[in-house]
């Protein structure tokens, strides 16, 4: 194996050790609260075993937040300066393109396997005999995973059209979910649920994602489906990396067309995100709920610009 | 030998080289000049297989330049920038080389560092910009190429790295045959260095030749006129300066017509005077603007 798919895999590994912290900090001080609230009674434990499920979401979220750095690094690796150095390497770009594409799809397996372990080690302490949570905790993870993997492939297609598609798609979201920590999970809420709401919200959020993939229920949203819908996007995106020789390397948008369509659609996302801010707080005037929707359509706006200002 | 035939590359609707045609045989070294924003890297990283032409085609001994890793694994390319992964430490970097380039020559590296004295376990972003430079070309002399393209290769050099430089280039085109592509805006420099230049203006080749054959085409003559005169009527004068009755004027077109048409408007006396690569490169780019 040559030296830049070590590369690449080096990096993973990186994410991979950062997400495992992270997701062990998370239980450690989960698991260290509810032992401090609630003391030997083994009634009390019920509930927080209710909430055991909420990990799947716990792996959700930390699985996309690390998606998006690896698309971040793999991006940074083909369209800036460092580009240009790996574009002079003697290596086939579409090996290049393949090994990143197998390498990403098998680090979403083994960062959610590894998610999965670690939740299982500090978690099978309080599960009641006889119960199947190892099976469930396995059906989310395949579901997780075919979910990521095809985000993944809409990113990868996305990643040859516009330069850095996913920061600045995502760029709404990285300050909704700064919003929900800071105003939501930490100050409107009470304390026992503080820390698994963002994680509730998260999950809403990715449900409302799951039902627009799936356009709105119309379509059974079976995890295999998602896979197979992944097949043609990875076809396209290894197309597309054939196509474009990267002349505009450094540049935040390949094409022109693209700088408008984030604006809209990162635009647009944002506005529709804050609605769960205002649901949040149960504004039920429609003047108020359009007033709040415009607002943040000018604010997703000069979010957007911000990166776009910072990377282009 | 390096072919680049009929390049042309567009950026967009922008054509950022158009139609350069440059020949650089085994074991000479070509130098591009040119303002800013002319095309030079644009050149440059066709060459190095980066950027794949619109039109024409870049050729390494034959053989097509663009995601050919056969090819590729025989050029080193050193930036004008660095472009490593900042993180890395240099000994990484080396390790980096030899596991993309079979040719890597590891002794070779550790030869020139007696030179260059590299700290080895320092990180690429807290070397200096002199100091990347130096590890650039270390790291692309060591895998032994066969051509050697080099974008800007003395900027952030101290004199002495670059004497230093200077003499591992020619010492490579000596021992090696080594075929160098250089891109410099130290024309004094590449005066020196180069056998050969290509002077590009608006992605376009203004003048190609040794660099004898362009000092020989661009000519700079003192003339004295005993009263003002207009030389404006006259073909091939790129530039006129004048201090009292002494005009100097800049010529790629000397001719015999020429001296006559001078000595026919009122020269007194007419001489030619040597010009630098510098200067020539300077007047060019003043009569475009």
């Amino acid at each position: 194996m040559n030296s830049l798919y070590k590369n690449y895999i080096r990096n993973s590994l990186i994410l991979l050790g950062g997400a495992s912290l992270f997701s062990i900090f998370l239980n450690v001080m989960d698991i260290m609260s509810e032992r401090t609230s609630f003391a030997q009674e083994q009634e009390a434990w019920n509930p927080y075993l209710s909430e055991w499920s909420q990990w799947a979401g716990t792996v959700f979220v930390i699985i996309f937040v690390v998606m998006g750095l690896n698309t971040f690094l793999h991006y940074k690796n083909v369209n800036k300066k460092t580009g240009v150095f790996i574009k002079q390497l003697p290596v086939k770009y579409s090996n290049d393109f393949l090994f990143r594409t197998v390498s990403s799809i098998i680090f979403i397996g083994v960062t959610l396997t590894v998610l999965c372990i670690i939740g299982w080690v500090m978690y099978s302490p309080y599960f009641a005999e006889g119960e199947n949570y190892f099976k469930q905790m396995w059906d989310t993870a395949y579901m997780t995973f075919a979910v990521m993997v095809l985000f993944y492939s809409i990113g990868l297609v996305s990643q040859q059209i516009i330069g850095i598609p996913l920061l600045a798609i995502c760029a709404p979201f990285a300050a909704f979910f700064g919003m929900l920590g800071s105003f939501i999970g930490y100050a409107a809420m009470p304390y026992a649920i503080r820390e698994l709401a963002i994680f509730k919200i998260a999950l809403n959020i990715m449900d409302k994602f799951f039902e627009f993939i799936c356009f709105y229920g119309k379509i059974n949203p079976e995890e295999t489906l998602l896979i197979i819908w992944s097949i043609p996007l990875f076809i396209l995106a290894a197309i597309l990396n054939s196509k474009i020789d990267y002349s505009n390397m450094g540049k935040l948008f390949l094409f022109r067309w693209c700088r408008p369509v984030v604006y809209v659609i990162g635009s647009l996302t944002f506005a529709f995100s804050m609605q769960f801010v205002v649901n949040c707080f149960e504004v039920r005037s429609i003047a108020a709920v359009i007033v709040t929707f415009i607002l943040s359509l000018f604010a997703g706006f000069k979010i957007i610009q911000y990166f776009v200002r910072r990377f282009d | 030998m390096i072919e680049i035939k009929n390049l042309t590359k567009c950026y967009g609707s922008f054509k950022a080289v158009d139609n350069v045609s440059i020949t650089v045989p085994k074991g000479t070294i070509h130098g591009i000049i040119g303002e800013n924003g002319v095309g030079k890297t644009t050149i440059i990283h066709c060459v190095t297989g980066v950027y794949k032409p619109n039109e024409g085609v870049v050729l390494i001994d034959g053989e097509n330049v663009y995601d050919n890793p056969n090819v590729k694994a025989r050029i080193g390319y050193v930036a004008d920038s660095n472009s490593y992964f900042p993180t890395y430490r240099v000994k990484d970097m080396v390790n980096f080389y030899k596991g993309i380039y079979q040719g890597f020559d590891e002794d070779c590296f550790n030869e020139l560092n007696t030179v260059f004295a590299l700290p080895v376990d320092r990180r690429i972003n807290q070397l200096s910009k002199g100091m990347q430079m130096r590890l650039a070309l270390m790291l692309n002399i060591a895998i032994r190429p066969d051509v050697l393209v080099l974008d800007e290769p003395t900027s952030g050099l101290d004199a002495i790295a670059k004497k230093q430089v200077t003499d591992l280039l020619i010492k490579e085109v000596d021992e090696r045959e080594c075929t160098i592509l250089i891109s410099s805006h130290h024309l004094s420099e590449l005066e020196k260095l180069c056998d050969d230049i290509t002077m590009l203006q608006n992605g376009k080749v203004k003048y190609q030749s040794s660099v004898e054959g362009i000092k020989s085409k661009v000519k700079k003559l003192q003339a004295v006129f005993s009263s003002p005169v207009d030389l404006s009527d006259i073909e091939g004068i790129l530039n006129v300066e004048q201090i009292g009755s002494i005009y100097h004027i800049i010529t790629d077109n000397y001719t015999q017509a020429m001296e006559r048409q001078l000595y026919s408007k009122g020269a007194d006396i007419l001489e030619e005077i040597g010009m630098s690569l510098e200067e020539i490169f300077i007047y060019s780019s003043k009569e475009q603007r």
